[in-house]
C-alpha cells in the first residue's frame, strides 16, 4: 500500500510541476477550465434530461444507446494517444519504474489512479454524476449506479494506458514511429470533421441511427458497456444483472491491467512488439541537383521535410483543406463571388505565415548557423522550400478556384496570393527571428517545454503580425482588382506586373533586414531554440 | 571578409597564436557559468580543456564558436575578433558540439554532401572527401541509412567527419570520443594528433584525462566557471611544484579540490 500511495503521489507531483515549470501550459490549463468546466455543464445537463426522457418514454432503448455511447468513449480513449501522438517520444511510467522491486500490477494500478485526477478525466466527473442520478434519482439508486457509470470510466482510462504503452512499444521502431504517426494525424483531422459531417446529414439520419442502435443494440459485448449497462440494471433494480455487468467490467479493467503490466515488461526488456522493420541501406552516393549553398538547403529542407512524418501528414491534408474551405465558401451559390475569391486569395497568400522558418531546424540551428554562408541565403533558401511544399496544394487551389470562379476573376485572384504570399514569407522570416520558438519535434507534446512551450505567446504575437502582412499587401491587391473593378480588363497588362514586382521588392526588403537582424541576433535565436536562453 | 577584420589583432598577439580569449564571462540569470576566462592556444596546438562536470567547458566553447553571447570578454581566432567577421571565423573552424545537433532525417552521406556544400567545396572535392572519411571512419556501410538509425559512436564519427571535411584551421570538439568504441577511438584520436601536427588548432575537451595526457601539447582546467591552471603538463607541475611523474588526473584531482575520500555507505556489507 505504501508502495502504491507513493506511485500516485509521485505522478501527482510530476504532473503538478509540469504545469507549474511549463507556465505557458498553466495558462492555457486555466484558460481552457472555464470552458472545459461550462462544456461538462452542458453535457451533463443534456445528458440528464436526455437520460430521463428515454427511460420514461422508452426505458428498453437505455441501455443499447448508453452502451454505444460508452463504446464510443472508449474508442476515442483507445485512439487518443495515436491521435496526440505523444504516447510515442515520451516514456511511460511503467517503463521507467520497471527497475524498482514493484510489481508492475501495482505500477499499472497506481498510474490508473493518478491518471483519474487528469483534467480531462475530471471533466467527465460531472457527466459521470449527471448519468448516476438521472438513472438511479435520489439515494442509494443514485450510488448504485453512479458506481456503475464509473466502472465504464475507469476502464475507459486504462484502455487509453494500455494504448499509450502499445504505441510507445510500436514506436521504439522508428519506422513504425514515423508510419504511425503519419496516420494519427490525417485520423484525428478527419475524426474532427466528424461532429459536422453528422450533423450536416440532418435529423432525419440521425433519429435513424439512434433507431438503429436501440433495435439492434450492437454494443451489448462491448467491454466499455457493461460498466453503465450495470448501472441502468441497478437503476431498475435488476440486481443479478447488475452483479453480472459490474463483475465483467471489473474483470475488463483488471485484465487492461494485467495487459498493460506486460507490455511495461516487454518495453522494459527491450523486447519488439512486432517482428523488427528494417531495411537495407542503399550505399549509393547522395546526388546533389541543384547549384550553390542555397541549392544545398533546398535539397537538405525538401529531404528533411519529406521524411519527416509529422510534416509530411500536414502537406497532404493540405490538399484536403483547400477542398473544404472551397466547399464553405460556396455553399448555396454554383460560383464563387468576387468577395468570396478575393478572401479565398488572401487567406491562401498568407500561408507562409506561421511556418516558423527556423522553428523546424530545432536544435539543427546550431549547425546551421555554424556554416559560413550568407544569411540571406539561409533565408531564401526556407521561402524557395516552403514554395515548392506548397506547390501541390496550390495547383489543387488553382484547379478548384477556377472551376468554382469566373475566369475574368483569376488574374486579380492569382496576383494576390503571390503579392500576398511574398510579404507573408519575409514576415514570417522577421517573425521567427525576432521570436524564434522551436516547433515540436514529430510526435512531441507541443506545450512542453523543451518543444517551444512559448507557442501561446507567439500565437498572440502571430496573430498582431497578420494584419501588417495585410496592411502591406493591401496597395498590391487593390491594383491586382482595379482593373475588375473599372471593367478594364487591358489595364492588367500594367497594374499585375507593377503588383507582383512591388509585393517582390518588398519581399527582398524584408529578407535583407531580417539578414541583419539574425546576423547580430544568432547566439540569441540559438538560444531561445535550444532552451538555453 | 574584410580586411579590416583580418587585420584586428588584440594587442600583443603575435603570429603563432590561433586562439586568444580575455576576459570571456557568461552569466545565466545569477549564475555566473563563466568567470572572467583568458587563454592563448598556439598554432597548431592539441589543446585540453578540463574540468567537472558544469564547470563551464561547454558553455566556453558555445561562446568561442559564436553560437552563445559572451556576457564580457574578446574572443579572437585565427587573429580575426569573433564579433568583427563571425562568417570568415566559421570558414576557418570545424566544431563538434556536445550534443550532436545532427539532420537525423538524412542519411550519412547526404548529411556529409550537405555539409561539404556549405563550406563551399566544388562538388567533385565533396564527392572525394566524403568517400574517402567515409571509408577512413568505417561508415561506408551505413552511408545511405538514416542518422537517427545511427549508434551514438556513429553519430559522433559523423559529426567529426563533417568538421573535418573542409579541412579547418581551428577545430573545436566537445567529448568527441564520449560514446566510440576503443578501435575507432583509437584511429580518431591518431587522426586528430595527425591533423594538429599537420598546423590545425584543436580545442578539446574530455573526461578521458589518459587520452587528454596522450595527445594534448598543453591544457587549461577550469573549475567553476574560472581557469585555475594552463600550460603543459610539465609548466604545471612545476608552478604547482608537483612531482615530475604525477599524472594528469592527480593534478586534476588536486587542483580542483576533489574530495575522493569518502566513508563506507552505513547499510553495505
Amino acid at each position: 500500500m505504501d508502495r502504491l500511495i507513493a506511485l500516485v503521489l509521485l505522478r501527482l507531483r510530476l504532473g503538478l510541476r509540469s504545469y507549474l515549470r511549463a507556465r505557458e501550459s498553466l495558462v492555457a490549463l486555466l484558460l481552457a477550465l472555464p470552458g472545459t468546466l461550462i462544456f461538462s455543464g452542458l453535457v451533463a445537463a443534456a445528458l440528464y434530461v436526455g437520460v430521463r426522457a428515454v427511460a420514461a418514454s422508452q426505458p428498453e432503448s437505455l441501455a443499447p444507446l448508453l452502451s454505444a455511447a460508452a463504446t464510443l468513449v472508449g474508442v476515442m480513449a483507445l485512439l487518443s494517444p495515436l491521435l496526440s501522438g505523444v504516447a510515442l517520444v515520451e516514456t511511460p511510467d511503467a517503463a521507467r519504474l520497471a527497475h524498482f522491486p514493484v510489481s508492475l500490477r501495482v505500477v499499472m494500478l497506481a498510474t490508473m489512479v493518478a491518471n483519474l485526477a487528469q483534467p480531462a478525466v475530471l471533466a467527465q466527473l460531472l457527466p459521470v454524476i449527471a448519468l448516476a442520478l438521472a438513472l438511479g434519482g435520489a439515494g442509494l439508486g443514485a450510488v448504485a449506479a453512479g458506481v456503475g457509470v464509473l466502472l465504464s470510466l475507469l476502464l475507459v482510462v486504462a484502455v487509453g494506458q494500455a494504448a499509450g504503452l502499445v504505441l510507445y512499444a510500436l514506436a521504439r521502431n522508428r519506422r513504425l514511429h514515423d508510419l504511425l504517426l503519419l496516420i494519427g494525424l490525417p485520423l484525428g483531422f478527419v475524426l474532427g470533421l466528424l461532429p459536422f459531417l453528422l450533423l450536416g446529414i440532418g435529423p432525419g439520419s440521425l433519429q435513424r441511427i439512434f433507431r438503429l442502435l436501440a433495435e439492434r443494440d450492437p454494443c451489448a459485448f462491448s467491454p466499455f458497456a457493461w460498466g453503465v449497462r450495470a448501472a441502468v440494471a441497478a437503476a431498475h433494480g435488476h440486481a443479478l444483472p447488475a452483479m453480472l455487468n459490474a463483475g465483467l467490467a471489473l474483470l475488463a479493467i483488471a485484465a487492461t491491467l494485467g495487459l498493460s503490466a506486460a507490455l511495461a515488461k516487454r518495453i522494459h526488456r527491450s523486447e519488439p512488439l512486432l517482428a523488427s522493420w528494417t531495411t537495407r541501406p542503399a550505399r549509393t552516393r547522395c546526388r546533389s541537383w541543384l547549384p550553390g549553398s542555397v541549392g544545398a538547403l533546398v535539397e537538405k529542407d525538401l529531404r528533411t521535410a519529406w521524411r519527416d512524418p509529422g510534416l509530411k501528414a500536414t502537406l497532404l491534408l493540405g490538399l484536403v483543406g483547400p477542398f473544404l474551405l472551397l466547399f464553405l465558401f460556396s455553399r448555396g451559390s454554383a460560383t464563387l463571388e468576387p468577395s468570396l475569391l478575393l478572401l479565398f486569395s488572401l487567406f491562401v497568400g498568407q500561408s507562409p505565415f506561421g511556418s516558423n522558418a527556423f522553428g523546424h531546424e530545432r536544435r539543427g540551428i546550431q549547425l546551421l548557423l555554424a556554416f559560413p554562408v550568407a544569411r540571406w541565403k539561409l533565408l531564401a533558401a526556407k521561402n524557395v522550400v516552403q514554395l515548392l511544399l506548397r506547390l501541390p496544394a496550390l495547383a489543387v487551389l488553382a484547379l478548384a478556384a477556377g472551376l468554382l470562379a469566373p475566369w475574368r476573376l483569376l488574374p486579380a485572384a492569382a496576383t494576390t496570393v503571390v503579392a500576398v504570399w511574398a510579404i507573408a514569407a519575409g514576415v514570417d522570416n522577421l517573425h521567427s527571428v525576432l521570436f524564434p520558438i522551436a516547433a515540436p519535434a514529430p510526435g512531441q507534446n507541443p506545450t512542453a517545454r523543451t518543444s517551444g512551450g512559448r507557442g501561446m505567446g507567439a500565437a498572440l504575437l502571430a496573430a498582431a503580425c497578420l494584419p501588417l502582412i495585410w496592411l502591406a499587401a493591401a496597395p498590391f491587391v487593390f491594383l491586382a482588382w482595379l482593373p475588375y473593378w473599372l471593367e478594364m480588363p487591358q489595364v492588367w497588362l500594367i497594374s499585375i506586373p507593377i503588383a507582383v514586382v512591388g509585393a517582390l521588392a518588398v519581399h527582398a526588403l524584408l529578407v535583407a533586414a531580417t539578414a541583419r537582424a539574425l546576423s547580430r541576433r544568432e547566439p540569441h535565436v540559438v538560444a531561445r531554440l535550444l532552451g538555453d536562453a | 571578409m574584410t580586411t579590416n577584420a583580418l587585420h584586428t589583432r588584440p594587442g600583443g598577439m603575435n603570429d603563432d597564436a590561433s586562439i586568444v580569449v580575455r576576459g570571456l564571462t557568461k552569466r545565466f540569470g545569477d549564475t555566473l557559468a563563466v568567470d572572467h576566462v583568458d587563454l592563448r592556444v598556439g598554432r597548431g596546438r592539441f589543446f585540453g580543456f578540463l574540468g567537472p562536470n558544469g564547470a563551464g567547458k561547454s558553455t566556453t566553447i558555445k561562446m568561442l564558436t559564436g553560437l552563445l553571447q559572451p556576457t564580457a570578454g574578446e574572443v579572437w581566432i585565427e587573429g580575426i575578433a569573433l564579433t568583427a567577421d563571425p562568417l570568415a571565423i566559421k570558414a576557418l573552424i570545424g566544431a563538434v558540439p556536445e550534443e550532436l545537433p545532427l539532420y537525423e532525417r538524412l542519411s550519412g552521406d547526404e548529411y556529409l554532401t550537405f555539409a561539404g556544400r556549405m563550406y563551399g567545396l566544388p562538388r567533385d572535392q565533396v564527392r572525394q572527401r566524403v568517400d574517402e572519411i567515409l571509408e577512413f571512419l568505417a561508415l561506408t556501410e551505413d552511408r545511405g541509412r538514416l542518422i537517427v538509425d545511427y549508434s551514438l559512436g556513429m553519430k559522433k564519427k559523423l559529426a567529426l567527419a563533417a568538421a573535418l571535411l573542409h579541412n579547418p584551421r581551428v577545430l573545436f570538439l566537445d567529448e568527441p570520443l564520449n560514446g566510440i568504441d576503443p578501435i575507432s577511438g583509437r584511429v580518431v584520436s591518431d587522426l586528430l594528433r595527425r591533423v594538429a601536427d599537420k598546423g590545425a588548432t584543436i580545442f578539446f575537451t574530455s573526461h578521458v584525462l589518459d587520452v587528454v595526457e596522450r595527445l594534448c601539447d598543453e591544457v587549461a582546467i577550469i573549475d567553476h566557471g574560472r581557469i585555475i591552471a594552463q600550460g603543459s603538463l610539465d609548466e604545471i607541475r612545476t608552478q604547482r611544484t608537483l612531482a615530475q611523474n604525477t599524472s594528469l588526473e592527480d593534478i586534476f584531482l588536486k587542483l580542483v579540490a576533489a574530495d575522493v575520500t569518502r566513508q563506507d555507505l552505513s547499510w553495505i556489507g
